[in-house]
């Protein structure tokens, strides 16, 4: 049997069988009993431009809050290579977020922007720092994870509100992507407030907050599925 | 669909009746009952309708109905997994999808479908059942072309051999 003969069997077999008139009739009684004009959702790079200044405004504001001693000891090389990546990495973020919200539209798939986003991350650190002490590791560690993922759950309320503005159909990607997103608010505060530049402490601490953001970003979009629909 | 976007009632009634056709046998080739199908198109409906908004205008219809009817046929499969199968096979509940005519010799298209993975029997269900295009496919399984391709591939390459062995 060849592929043209499975063709034929499969056609056969779609071929339409008309719905039984009861079933059409509750279909319809259940959308045209509520039916009413709605505005259609705003492109997506409305959206995505809405996720880039938000993610960007939380970090600015809690590095305000925080103290900007992180920014003043980086020298211009270093300020441009870390926000630039993590300006880019925002932007892909951003987007992948925003097409989420609409069901049949393609994204990047949420591991490929996390993987993206650590790998651009870790090398930029890598490349830029070369202190590998491990002076007050987990002291100093800890207390910038927590502001980390404090200033990322901020980022990532108000990026919830936008995205329920759509639907979606994957939410345990767009929990991904969009915790990839609120994570950069996180990390960007981060780079913005810590005055500590030894590698071990910045790959791992202020990386563990978009890590960990990512990770609560899927699980609640894991969780969110199995709520009942209003 | 803009119509229908608009509060057009009898643009909300032709689309029901041009697309749930369709819709219900995607639906019954994946649950092979056909009181199950019928629950998860008005509940599939219910998120179509809920989800009007994010249609956009120009846009392709079929991968986003398909994306949500994926959606709605998914979340079942999740709460119900195994009892599904047990019951349909078990129980033998009313077919939900007719025999293929003239062919008696072959396994019945759910029998044939049912031996694929789920995410093969998906993509072969969309591209020669509900006819599709690749690109089509592909937005509404959230996957790429080239995904889809390779499923249809392996698909095909186990219904030859079931056939094969039936034969």
């Amino acid at each position: 049997m060849n592929r043209r003969d499975l063709d034929q069997i499969l056609s056969a077999a779609g071929r339409s069988e008309p719905l039984d008139p009861e079933l059409l009739d509750r279909l319809r009684g259940r959308v045209l009993s509520s039916l009413t004009p709605v505005r259609a959702l705003p492109p997506s790079a409305v959206f995505a431009t809405a996720f880039l200044i938000l993610s960007g405004a939380i970090a600015v504001a809690a590095a305000a809050l925080a103290g900007i001693g992180g920014l003043l000891l980086l020298t211009q090389r270093e300020c441009v290579a870390i926000f630039g990546v993590l300006g880019s990495i925002a932007v892909l973020a951003s987007l992948a977020t925003a097409r989420n919200m609409r069901p049949g539209l393609r994204s990047v798939p949420a591991w490929a922007v996390f993987a993206a986003a650590l790998t651009a991350i870790e090398g930029v650190f890598a490349l830029l720092f070369h202190d590998y002490r491990l002076t007050g590791f987990v002291e100093t560690g800890v207390p910038c994870l927590r502001a980390g993922v404090v200033c990322a759950i901020g980022a990532g309320v108000f990026i919830w509100l936008l995205v329920r503005q759509g639907f979606v159909v994957a939410p345990t990607s767009t929990g991904a992507v969009a915790g990839v997103l609120a994570g950069c608010a996180g990390l960007g505060m981060l780079e913005l407030h810590c005055s500590i530049v030894m590698l071990p402490h910045v790959a791992v601490w202020h990386a563990g907050a978009l890590v960990l953001s990512v990770a609560a970003g899927a699980l609640l979009g894991r969780m969110a599925r199995y709520q009942k629909p209003a | 669909m803009e119509a229908y976007q608009k509060g057009d009632r009898e643009a909300a009634n032709a689309l029901i009746e041009l697309v749930s056709p369709a819709l219900y046998r995607f639906l019954a080739i994946h649950t092979g009952d056909r009181r199950h199908a019928e629950d998860l198109l008005q509940d599939a409906w219910l998120r179509i309708h809920k989800a009007r908004h994010t249609y956009r205008a120009g846009e392709r219809v079929l991968p986003w109905l398909y994306a949500i009817v994926r959606y709605v046929k998914v979340d079942a499969y999740r709460k119900r997994r195994s009892e599904v199968y047990e019951q349909s096979l078990d129980s033998a509940p009313e077919p939900a999808v007719a025999d293929v005519e003239n062919r008696s010799d072959l396994p019945d298209l759910e029998t044939m479908l049912g031996h694929l993975p789920e995410s093969q029997r998906e993509v072969i269900s969309l591209l020669k059942i509900s006819g599709l295009s690749l690109e089509e496919t592909a937005r509404a399984t959230s996957s790429s072309v080239g995904s889809v391709k390779q499923k249809a591939h392996r698909a095909y390459e186990k219904l030859r051999v079931l056939l094969g062995e039936h034969a």
